[in-house]
């Protein structure tokens, strides 16, 4: 018989079709399964989780005390933990905002200086439970609570995701950008008008 | 009378015989270009089995039919068709829905192939860790002990 009664046996670009319909959460569940799996999932240029992406329902991200992602058409839910060394009480989150269910969230520091507050800034991925802190720019001011902060990607360059800072009090202060990929700041050229 | 609907027969790589009209065949890519560049009454498949092509050719007749009797496409056909397609594949153990997705690619039939990828999909999402994941699929692990192990740490809360 020519065909295969294994999905194993099945041609690596079936398993894909398969995996593509596959939710996220069932797929970082299965990282264990093989590595040809881990493979088609990691692939060059994250071709494969950016078409996932593309094809997943939008969801809602709840956090709480847990989080949740939320699919309101089909009226699901899936809790994804937290982790346990989790720096700081998610209802302590100053703010998040989100791109492609990266999560930028903001802390208030808990040493923080009486009058202004300084802040902890986070990129967090709920999913894979990757937390990775942004430093501010060696010689700029720290993270304070009136910055605003906003996230996004150039184009289509989805790899290197970029997060735009400004102070709604400084009006001097530049407006900076931060590429996820270099970890480096820069200064805009032009600051805001207003 | 009879020109009026063309009929075609398929044959499995294990020699059963199906007699289908020109329609159904034509819901595959790969049919319809061998029955129009190749015009004898008879078509040798010799990558299905008979057992497979069968399937293939119950879900094409089911599909070719709405498709001419709904007209203009009424919702109420499209529902009766979703809800034949979910009997379809309940029906049906994962070792054929395989065999189904490498005939629907090979005989480049999309909605056929899709319907059987969502099925192992649902599947797999249904699995409540790892090693469900494993059993349910016949999947053997390629992974070291030690691999394993790291694999499992990193990912800890994955497989509670």
């Amino acid at each position: 018989m020519a065909f295969s009664s294994t999905l194993s046996m099945l041609p690596l670009d079936l398993i894909r079709e398969i995996i593509l319909r596959t939710p996220a959460e069932s797929l970082v569940r299965s990282m264990l399964k093989c590595k040809k799996w881990n493979t088609l999932i990691n692939d060059k240029d994250k071709k494969f989780i950016y078409e996932h992406l593309d094809r997943s329902p939008v969801r809602f991200l709840r956090t709480d005390q847990t989080v949740q992602a939320m699919d309101l058409v089909n009226r699901t839910r899936s809790h994804l933990p937290i982790l346990d060394n989790f720096p700081y009480f998610m209802s302590d989150m100053r703010y998040s905002i989100h791109c492609d269910g990266l999560m930028l969230c903001s802390w208030d520091n808990q040493c923080s200086f009486p009058k202004v507050k300084f802040t902890k800034l986070a990129l967090w991925n709920p999913l894979t439970r990757n937390i990775n802190w942004v430093e501010p720019r060696p010689s700029s001011r720290l993270f304070v609570t009136f910055d605003y902060y906003g996230i996004g990607y150039q184009n289509n360059s989805r790899c290197d995701y970029k997060i735009l800072r400004f102070a709604a009090r400084h009006y001097k202060a530049p407006v900076e950008i931060y590429e996820c990929k270099s970890k480096l700041w820069r200064i805009l050229d032009e600051v805001l008008a207003c | 009378m009879e020109n009026e609907k063309k009929m075609i027969t398929l044959k499995s790589s294990d020699d059963v015989t199906f007699e289908v009209e020109e329609a159904v065949v034509l819901e595959s890519q790969f049919l319809s270009h061998l029955v129009q560049d190749c015009p004898a009454p008879e078509h040798k498949i010799k990558e299905v089995t008979g057992k497979i092509l069968s399937k293939v050719v119950e879900y094409c007749e089911k599909h070719v039919v709405v498709v001419v009797d709904g007209g203009d496409s009424s919702s109420s056909s499209g529902d009766d068709l979703k809800k034949w397609d979910d009997k379809f594949i309940k029906e049906m153990d994962l070792s054929t829905v395989y065999d189904l997705i490498a005939a629907a690619n090979y005989l480049n039939i999309q909605a056929l192939l899709d319907l059987m990828c969502q099925r192992v999909a649902d599947v797999i999402t249904a699995c409540k860790d790892h090693k469900e994941i494993r059993e349910t699929l016949g999947i053997v692990s390629d992974y070291t002990a030690e691999e394993e192990a790291e694999v499992l740490k990193e990912n800890e809360w994955a497989f509670d």
